[in-house]
């Protein structure tokens, strides 16, 4: 889960990492506010000389899109604010900005910690050249950044991060400061159970003070339950608004945690896709592609859940306009009850009665019942309808529904 | 033969009494594995389709002195704290069903199993099968367990779990059978990745290739295919993987498995099928042409 800026900074200050002084104003507030003064409060609280206004969206580089302004005076504060709130940014509406003191900088430094998936140790890495373009330098001169793998038992020693700073080229006062920021953030990984901190840049100012600009934080879902005390509330990960569909599907989730059949990421293609397992699913979307289809979706249900919820996803999935076909295809469950499924699968499509050619590939537990209940239907309501159990491998399903869906895309397109 | 698990594995089920532990305790008897125990605090005394439960493990290894095996099946926040115990007792094998493990804890019980000199499989892992031993550990393979898996030339590894039984079934159709199958996860960290098992696969007399399925995210495929480029490529290794129409998607969509998500350009399918080609490992483009590769190497 990816943090705000602002939410990212709570923890970094929690941790005791110096940061500039800011305010974050919402568009709830905004829309209450009118021609606010509060604005001019908080202009006059950061300093009354100059203040940085920075949109909180998720996606990175939005400085470049325009996300990051700055304003001399209450008004002109007060203008760009309004322009902000509530305007699109890379994909995400600006619900809240954040109003910062500028900071006058000298220098930009890059710290962060995350995962080293091969050596499965945590890893901090650190330079003296931060900035927007820290990708760059790290492919170019791989040098300017230390790096210190550590153990997650023992933790970030504060001599580790000493060593890393003394490697980046820092010395005197500004390498113990550096390392006392390094092990603060070592503590924010461990307080919030972080997979990514990181704070670029980190600057020294033009009066030698070291403050934390930026903050990009992603946390460990898998950790959520034991932070309550984080209190984030729920965000998209997409980088775009969730469709009236995502929303639907979304809901048949919610209050029932028998199985799951709510996930559903609306793409642009032909081909309805109503798919099992996170990897089945994954490898029948990779499969439709190479034989030249185009899902319409993504979907994975699975874990057993009850027809219900199945029969729910199906008309999400086989509703959407413009369909040439429908694959509804997994591999041999080891779990989920393939004649319940089937079930709900079955009611809804007696109810839609699609006209476009569907594929159907299942194995599992209660395959025999389930199949047939699918072939009973494709018999009774005269359905373009395929069934084939585990004789069938799940990616020619894939081959099958492309080249079904491509004769009658030409059908109804002439 | 086969590695891991074998005629002498004896199992204890960590968090034996819970419902899904226990139906797969009863699908382990079923195919002929030795589940000799299980741990769950405060029900010491029960027992589950006759095994007998304890509520610490020096309990139970005082009785069973022959335990070999862990299978871990407690809930997430609770992994930690299980496997640690399993550690201590140094038992020498410990999978780990349970999915949605920290990645901190994963991480420390990576760290914490090298000292002990164990070897951890998981989290998130849908188990091991030794067809040859009739022996499995944890669910791989259901109740229908005999039609998809018999014993043969092929070691499977793979990231996901229900397209462990779906891969091994591919092989089944070519006409070859497993040496030892089993899922190690999709998790960014976990106990077994590729490189940790693949010399095992080599060292065995009974297997003769080594398929795997990849899954984006994490650099274990990657892993792998500098180990063969450095040691040699000494059987042949098929793989799949899996997600390419990840790079075609909005960034930050999460799909199917913790691991399966693509940051910061690290782990992308299409660098992963690369690399491996590059250190002589076939790929297949569609998971079922894993059956004609097979065949192509082993005839």
């Amino acid at each position: 889960m990816r943090l705000y800026e602002f939410e990212g900074k709570r923890l970094l200050r929690k941790a005791g990492i110096p940061l500039p002084k800011s305010h974050y104003v919402t568009y709830s507030e905004m829309g209450a506010m009118g021609a606010d003064p509060q604005l001019e409060r908080i202009f006059d609280d950061l300093g009354g000389e100059s203040v940085a206004v920075k949109a909180q969206v998720l996606a990175g580089k939005r400085g470049k899109a325009g996300g990051i302004r700055f304003a001399d005076s209450p008004e002109k504060l007060q203008k760009v604010v309004e322009a902000m709130v509530g305007s699109e940014l890379l994909g995400e509406t600006v619900t809240g900005v954040l109003i910062e003191q500028k900071a006058e900088i000298d220098q930009e430094y890059y710290i962060s910690l995350t995962y080293d998936t091969i050596n499965r140790q945590p890893v901090l890495a650190m330079s003296k050249e931060g900035g927007v373009d820290v990708e760059t330098l790290v492919s170019e001169s791989p040098e300017k950044m230390a790096l210190r793998r550590f153990g997650p038992i023992t933790g970030l020693q504060p001599w580790v991060a000493r060593d890393a700073a003394a490697e980046a080229g820092f010395s005197g006062r500004e390498l113990r400061q550096m390392a006392a920021i390094t092990t603060k953030l070592w503590d924010v990984m461990l307080m919030a159970d972080a997979r990514l901190v990181e704070i670029n840049p980190l600057v020294r100012t033009k009066s030698g003070k070291l403050l934390a600009l930026d903050a990009a934080v992603l946390l460990d879902s898998d950790a959520r339950m034991r932070h309550p005390e984080l209190n984030l509330p729920p965000r998209q990960a997409t980088g775009r608004a969730f469709t009236e569909r995502e929303l639907v599907a979304q809901a048949i989730d919610q209050g029932d945690y028998r199985g799951v059949a709510g996930k559903y990421v609306e793409l642009d293609g032909d081909i309805a896709m109503l798919t099992s397992g996170g990897g089945g699913s994954i490898t029948l979307m990779d499969a439709v592609h190479a034989y030249g289809g185009n899902p319409a979706n993504y979907t994975e249900y699975g874990g057993n859940p009850p027809a219900d919820k199945v029969y729910r996803l199906t008309k999400v999935v086989a509703t959407k306009p413009d369909l040439h076909g429908l694959l509804i295809a997994g591999g041999i469950a080891n779990n989920t009850r393939v004649d319940v499924t089937f079930e709900g699968i079955a009611r809804a499509l007696e109810e839609l009665r699609p006209a476009y050619p569907i594929v159907i590939r299942r194995a599992g537990p209660g395959e025999e019942e389930g199949l047939q209940i699918m072939r009973d239907l494709a018999h009774r309501l005269g359905l373009n309808m395929e069934v084939y159990g585990a004789e069938l491998p799940m990616t020619e399903s894939a081959r099958l529904i492309v080249e079904k869906a491509a004769v009658y895309r030409e059908k109804v397109e002439g | 033969m086969g590695i891991l698990i074998n005629e002498q594995t004896r199992i204890l089920v960590q968090g034996i009494t819970g419902r899904e532990a226990s139906k797969v305790t009863q699908e382990m008897l079923d195919y002929g594995s030795q589940v000799v125990a299980g741990v769950t605090p405060g029900k010491g005394g029960q027992a589950v389709h006759g095994v007998p439960v304890y509520d610490t493990l020096r309990q139970a290894i005082d009785a069973h002195p022959e335990i070999n095996a862990v299978l871990t099946y407690v809930p997430p926040l609770a992994v930690k704290d299980a496997v640690f115990e399993a550690l201590d007792f140094n038992i020498p094998f410990i999978n780990i069903i349970t999915e949605r493990v920290p990645m901190l804890d994963t991480a420390q019980m990576h760290a914490y199993a090298k000292v002990r000199r164990t070897r951890i499989i998981g989290p998130t892992s849908v188990g091991v099968i030794n067809p040859g031993a009739r022996v499995k550990v944890g669910p791989i393979g259901g109740v229908n367990v005999d039609r998809v898996y018999a014993p043969g030339p092929v070691g499977v590894m793979s990231k996901s779990g229900g397209m462990t039984t779906e891969t091994s079934w591919i092989i089944r159709q070519a006409g070859y059978g497993v040496s030892t199958a089993m899922g190690i996860g999709g998790d960014f960290i976990k106990g077994g990745n590729f490189v940790d098992l693949i010399p095992l696969f080599f060292n065995d007399p009974q297997t003769e290739a080594v398929v795997i399925f990849g899954e984006p995210g994490g650099g274990d495929e990657e892993a792998l295919a500098e180990y063969v480029t450095r040691y040699g490529l000494q059987k042949p290794i098929i793989a799949f993987v899996s997600g390419r129409f990840v790079d075609r998607m909005p960034q930050g969509v999460q799909f199917g498995h913790a691991g399966a998500v693509v940051e910061r350009g690290v782990g992308s399918p299409a660098r992963k099928i690369a690399t491996l080609r590059q250190a002589g490992v076939l790929v297949a483009e569609v998971q079922h042409e894993i059956g004609a590769l097979l065949k192509e190497v082993l005839e």
